[in-house]
């Protein structure tokens, strides 16, 4: 009786990495169906998007462009989308991550109100810049307007507006 | 966005994070352990008692480790990957089933390193968690990868024709494992640099576009030095992963299919040349090509190994019912073939699925991840740990040219071991970093 069991148990140890092999792909399967409910379009978060993707077409709101970057993490034409508001900054919290030293942990943000974009300034030690000039409180933004914070200039481009000439 | 110490999870109000509980991995793990426990039950009564007592507590106390770092990953909040650890576990508890099988006193080494790799694996996913400052040390990884590959030479210890070991009285070290994730790390940050460069090419010869020297200088300079290391050394499998896994690389970097064709070109003028120059390659290629003649000597371990996968058939002799004595090297190159034996068709199947599994995991992370370096550092691990796997196991099914190195995971192997944890802690930090950035 126990011999047959033994036996038996040589190939339950087969029968039973089938089981996991079929469990295994049964989660994943799960996973990639989450996968798929979570993220069913792209939405306006911010999130560097590559260039050569192409946006959805209808996405509300304006985006950030990289004109010139002072560091090697992002380069010249990458660009950040703007959903209702993005903060930017140096630390991991921020939706637009500079890897700056010249940047604050929490620079600046920039967030909609009735209709338009606003440039916030949040007490950062070097400034956020507007078309060269430091702001000192939340001004409107237009588009084509350059913002620099730390060593990056980027310029914010609006949907549906008229794009500047020199964009 | 990542935090240096340990975390607790969500609390009440908060939404709980998906996946951050880690339930699908434990779940998996307990299905490891059911697979443990039944295949050391089934070399219980085979076994003198002690050895056979030994048995079981060694998948005992794996299968509590397994958890162990789980139920840790979990309280810290950790979010890597939730398959790799469940695939992982199976494979190292065949390779420690296999062992205590094959040889006992090999099963208890492998038992502690694989203790000894868990360890590793959780220091490796608390201490790098944020690997990026990896990518800053590029050339000292080069630099010490060639020390690294020196030292045997010198002070080395050899063992089946292979000079590759360093002898630290305890234990022994083959630095050629670790220096397998230094390549990978010197790739991922050389290429994030250069990238742009390779890719397009800054000057033309007719239709081709080319790097300058500065460009691809140190890439082949890399690459010649460990190919004469290896040369030297013998060691033909390791040889064969670093130069597969710098060819898929550059491919993910580029996608320039002109740099593939160039390296195995240049890998079949090599081949021809070693053919010419080196007696055990020669050796090697005709015993791959017809193994018969030479069946009462170098052609031994191959023939053996396909009689033992033959005689497997489909489900196997069960374990503990073949005959691997006659295989030569069984706990390390050719585990497979026992494998094989022992369960059959689907056995050596679920393997080989597994292998799949954790490099199409390990691709999906670097699709995931934040930046190029994660991205290629991601699908370099995956690479080199796949490509080892398929090296080994053409080579003992006689599809490629039968070379001595290790199945991750699964050969008895202190060294090779502790450096796929290591690679699999990296992998999972980066899946750890993707899940944070695309989920808050």
């Amino acid at each position: 009786m126990v011999t047959v069991l033994f036996f038996l148990l040589r190939y339950v140890f087969l029968l039973v990495l089938c089981i996991f092999i079929f469990r295994l792909v049964k989660w994943m399967v799960g996973d990639l169906r989450e996968v798929r409910e979570r993220h069913p379009v792209a939405t306006g978060s911010a999130r560097p998007v590559p260039e050569e993707r192409e946006l959805p077409a209808k996405t509300a709101g304006g985006r950030l462009v990289v004109m010139e970057s002072g560091s090697s993490e992002s380069e010249p034409g990458d660009f950040y989308l703007i959903g209702a508001g993005v903060s930017i900054g140096r630390g991991d919290s921020n939706d637009v991550v500079i890897a700056d030293s010249f940047a604050s942990a929490k620079h600046a943000g920039i967030y909609l109100k009735d209709g338009q974009y606003w440039l916030e300034d949040f007490n950062s030690v070097n400034g956020t810049f507007l078309n060269q000039v430091r702001v000192e409180q939340p001004t409107v933004l237009s588009s084509g307007d350059k913002i620099g914070v730390g060593r990056i200039i980027f310029q914010f481009v609006r949907w549906g507006h008229e794009v500047g000439s020199n964009y | 966005m990542y935090s240096g110490n340990c975390r607790r999870k969500a609390g009440p109000g908060v939404a709980p994070l998906t996946g951050a509980d880690r339930l699908p991995e434990r779940k998996l793990l307990f299905w490891a352990g059911i697979y443990a426990a039944a295949g050391m039950l089934a070399l219980y009564p085979a076994m003198p008692f002690k050895t056979g007592f030994t048995a079981v507590i060694a998948g005992l106390v794996t299968t509590i480790a397994f958890f162990l770092v789980n139920l840790y990953w979990s309280y810290c909040g950790y979010r890597g990957d939730l398959f790799l650890l469940p695939i992982t576990a199976v494979l190292s508890t065949t390779g420690l089933v296999f062992l205590f099988r094959l040889e006992p006193a090999y099963g208890i080494r492998q038992f502690v390193w694989l203790l000894a790799g868990l360890a590793v694996l959780v220091l490796v996913s608390r201490l790098m968690i944020d690997f990026r400052f990896l990518s800053d040390y590029k050339y000292i990884y080069a630099l010490a990868g060639i020390v690294a590959l020196l030292l045997p030479i010198f002070f080395g210890k050899e063992q089946g024709g292979a000079k590759s070991w360093l002898d630290f009285g305890l234990f022994q070290l083959q630095p050629a494992e670790f220096v397998k994730i230094l390549v990978v790390l010197f790739l991922a940050g050389f290429l994030t640099e250069n990238k742009a460069v390779l890719t397009a090419g800054t000057r033309s010869i007719g239709w081709l576009t080319l790097p300058g020297l500065r460009e691809w200088g140190p890439l082949a300079a890399m690459w010649g030095v460990s190919l004469l290391l290896l040369i030297f050394q013998r060691d033909l499998g390791t040889a064969l992963i670093y130069f597969s896994t710098f060819l898929a690389m550059v491919y993910t970097a580029t996608n320039r299919i002109f740099y593939v064709f160039t390296g195995l070109g240049l890998f079949v003028a090599g081949a021809a040349a070693c053919f010419h120059f080196f007696g055990h390659v020669r050796t090697r290629v005709e015993i791959w090509l017809n193994p018969w003649p030479y069946i009462e000597t170098s052609g031994y371990q191959v023939l053996q190994s396909l009689f033992a996968i033959g005689s497997g058939g489909l489900t196997g002799a069960g374990l503990g019912g073949g005959y691997p004595g006659f295989l030569p090297a069984v706990h390390t190159d050719l585990i497979f073939s026992a494998i094989c034996e022992e369960m059959g068709l689907l056995g050596g199947t679920g393997v080989i699925i597994l292998f799949m599994i954790f490099v199409y995991r390990g691709i999906k992370i670097a699709l995931s991840s934040r930046d190029e370096f994660a991205a290629l550092a991601a699908s370099g691990f995956s690479a080199l740990l796949g490509l080892q796997a398929f090296i080994i196991i053409a080579g003992v099914t006689k599809l490629l040219p039968l070379t001595g190195i290790t199945l991750p995971f699964v050969s008895y192997g202190g060294s090779s071991l502790v450096a796929n944890f290591i690679l699999l802690g990296l992998l999972l930090n980066i899946s750890h970093e993707a899940r944070e950035f695309h989920e808050t």
